[in-house]
């Protein structure tokens, strides 16, 4: 028998019954459209978190010192804002062998910002930092800026915010509370990062003013985040492990930090490597479900195809009087049930995308299409359905022919 | 063993334990020569059914030997006995059975499927014989949208689309009315005279008398061989 006359045959038993066909396969649909759904969210997801980053931050001798806050429920991260990181912890980070530079990333609350005749409420943050900071970064024009002066770098979406911004211009912001500084335009940089808001960068000097009282007793400024520069990338991870020992130990962030916070000195892959854990965690579990679903859906298509076996005895006897054979039975129901698990897998896919897009627009995440999944999930109905005809297929070649031709 | 011979069983047996033992065949004996044709007549239960089965190779015989066109058809595997089936034998039932989500033509073209021969040109042998048993204008008709006598004209050309040496029958005019039932015996008559053998299971006698010889059965054994003489022509 050609596979084109056992398919033609299949396909016909299953278009016999359309709806109890498409319920049949209701549990694979819902076992692949969960993965497809997940693997769609989770891919745009990490695209809409990392983006390209890796790729332009991952090859530069750059460590990221923030504070790790455990979630009260569920997944996630997220660091805490606490300035802990002090001047003398720069400094002495600073003084590292490993080390060529430290600059600290401090927070501003703003409330406005104008831009000549331009104001926007919210929406753009200034940063606190020194002008070793932008050491990796782009200039698109102009420099950084000098320490102790009204000087300021903007990125990019800056620029974009205020229909063009460019070096020279002055920009004003209102803190919280009330007080307007200005600023002069020094240079301006690229942050191809995603969802990297509009950032104004001031020098600490005069204008950051987070002062904690130290375990030593001194008043210095403090700094929720560090950005530190190792001198190459053969010497970033000694950088860090000297780093986070100190930070780890003796230093005034240890002690001023809460207890239930964690100190993390990561390099660019480490952080991605994080948030890439934290999907495969969400993977596996999500990999659980669909299991279930999938081995429930093998089961109902098991169950109904036992059905249409005791259904279509008589058929069965049929084709045995005009001489099908036990492997001419076996392929045909085996054939149907694998059509089944495939129709559910193809169906359970765009659900998924369908589900997936819907997540994806509400959350403005960008799409993705994960397309070797749509070739693992219709090889996993495949499987699925082979699976569960087995027993019913063996069930079919096994009909008597004198028994399934008796009496009415 | 002769192939002049289409049927030769010699004692066969088929018992059925269902609580106690059913003798459904209790040693028959039958010479069949090629291009016969034999009527079986009996009451309800007698065996008839049974001894087609056998010779259709359709069951498996207790005791005894049956040699169907020269093979022995007790040595014979599943498989063998299912290539058989499709290239040597030709089935007719009172029921019909056709495949109901398949057109005539398919339906006739089933037991090409399930051959090992090569299966270009299917329809056009199905058109033909569909042709022959006088249902060429039915070809693309499903089974509910036919007649009771198309549905078994359908039939026949489904059991002779492989040009089967034998033809077995049970029945084949017992969901017909006399005329139809008419028609349809002239047509295996004609089968007859080209040179198939003809066993045909029949409850009417002027059925039966359409055949060369009747055999008569009681109890699962054979009573009486009566010859009626040259039919066709
Ligand atoms: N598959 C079976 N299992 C058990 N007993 C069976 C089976 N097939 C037939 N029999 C028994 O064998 C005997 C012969 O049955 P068979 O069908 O050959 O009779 P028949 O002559 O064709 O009768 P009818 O004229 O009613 O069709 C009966 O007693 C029947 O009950
Ligand atoms: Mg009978």
């Amino acid at each position: 028998m050609r596979a084109r006359d056992t398919f033609s045959f299949s396909w016909r038993a299953i278009r016999g019954h359309k709806l109890r066909s498409t319920l049949t396969t209701l549990g694979v649909i819902i076992g692949v459209g969960a993965i497809i759904t997940f693997m769609v969210l989770g891919g745009a997801f990490s695209e809409n978190v990392l983006g390209n980053f890796d790729e332009l931050y991952g090859d530069q001798p750059l460590l990221l010192v923030q504070t790790q806050t455990p979630l009260d429920d569920g997944f996630g991260l997220i660091f805490s804002m606490t300035p802990i990181y002090t001047e003398h912890d720069i400094a002495t980070i600073e003084a590292m062998e490993d080390v060529s530079f430290v600059a600290p990333l401090g927070q501003i609350a703003v409330t406005q910002t104008r831009v000549g005749g331009q104001q926007v409420t919210g929406g753009v943050s200034v940063s606190a930092t020194t002008p070793a900071g932008f050491t990796f970064d782009t200039f698109l024009d102009g420099e950084a800026f000098d320490m102790g002066t009204n000087e300021a770098v903007i990125n990019r979406q800056v620029s974009d915010r205020f229909d063009g911004v460019e070096v020279g211009d002055t920009i004003s912001f209102t803190r919280e509370g009330g007080v307007v500084t200005t600023v002069t335009v020094r240079g301006i940089i690229d942050e191809d990062i995603p969802n990297q808001p509009p950032t104004i960068y001031v020098p600490v000097d005069p204008h950051y003013q987070q002062i904690v009282e130290t375990p030593r007793g001194t008043n210095e400024r403090a700094y929720p985040m560090l950005v530190i520069g190792a001198d190459s990338l053969e010497t970033l991870r000694s950088a860090q492990d000297m780093a986070r020992a100190y930070l780890h130990g003796d230093s005034d962030a240890n002690a001023l930090k809460s207890d239930r916070d964690t100190i993390l000195v990561q390099t660019i892959d480490d952080l991605v490597q994080q948030i890439t854990d934290l999907l495969d965690q969400i993977t596996v579990f999500i990999a659980g479900i669909a299991g279930i679903a999938l081995v429930v859906g093998a089961i109902g298509i098991a169950n109904i195809m036992i059905v249409s076996v005791v259904e279509r005895t008589r058929e069965i006897g049929i084709m045995k009087s005009v001489g099908a054979t036990r492997r001419h039975i076996i392929q045909l129901f085996l054939v149907e049930s694998i059509i089944l698990g495939v129709i559910g897998a193809l169906l359970g896919v765009l659900l998924g995308f369908g589900i997936g897009a819907l997540g994806v627009m509400a959350l403005e995440w960008p799409m993705v299409y994960p397309l070797e999944w749509v070739v693992i999930a219709t090889g996993m109905g495949l499987i699925v359905g082979a699976l569960a005809g087995v027993y019913p297929a063996w069930r079919a070649a096994s009909v008597d022919p004198v028994i399934a031709l008796g009496r009415e | 063993m002769s192939t002049e011979h289409s049927v030769i069983a010699d004692s066969i047996s088929r018992t059925y334990y269902v609580g106690e033992p059913v003798h459904a065949l209790d040693g028959v004996t039958l010479e069949l020569p090629a291009g016969s044709f034999t009527a079986v007549m009996g009451p309800s239960g007698s065996g008839k059914s049974t001894l087609l089965n056998m010779l259709g190779c359709l069951d498996t015989i207790d005791e005894g030997t049956l040699t169907i066109h020269g093979r022995d058809v007790g040595d014979m595997s599943e498989r063998e006995r299912a290539m058989f089936r499709s290239t040597e034998l030709g089935f007719v039932f009172q029921a019909f059975y056709l495949m109901p989500r398949l057109r005539a033509w398919e339906n006739v073209s089933l037991p090409l499927l399930f051959g090992e021969a090569p299966t270009d040109g299917r329809r056009a042998r199905a058109e033909r014989m569909l042709d022959r048993v006088g249902v060429g204008d039915r070809i693309d008709h499903l089974p509910n949208e036919l007649s009771g006598g198309q549905r078994q004209r359908v039939a026949i050309a489904r059991a002779l689309v492989n040009e089967p040496r034998l033809l077995l029958a049970d029945e084949p005019t017992g969901n017909l009315d006399t005329k139809t039932g008419a028609s349809i015996m002239e047509l295996f008559t004609e089968l007859h005279v080209e040179g198939t053998s003809v066993v045909l299971v029949t409850h009417e006698r002027y059925i039966a008398e359409y055949a060369e010889q009747v055999v008569h059965m009681v109890d699962g054994r054979i009573t009486e061989i009566e010859p009626l003489g040259e039919v066709g022509r």
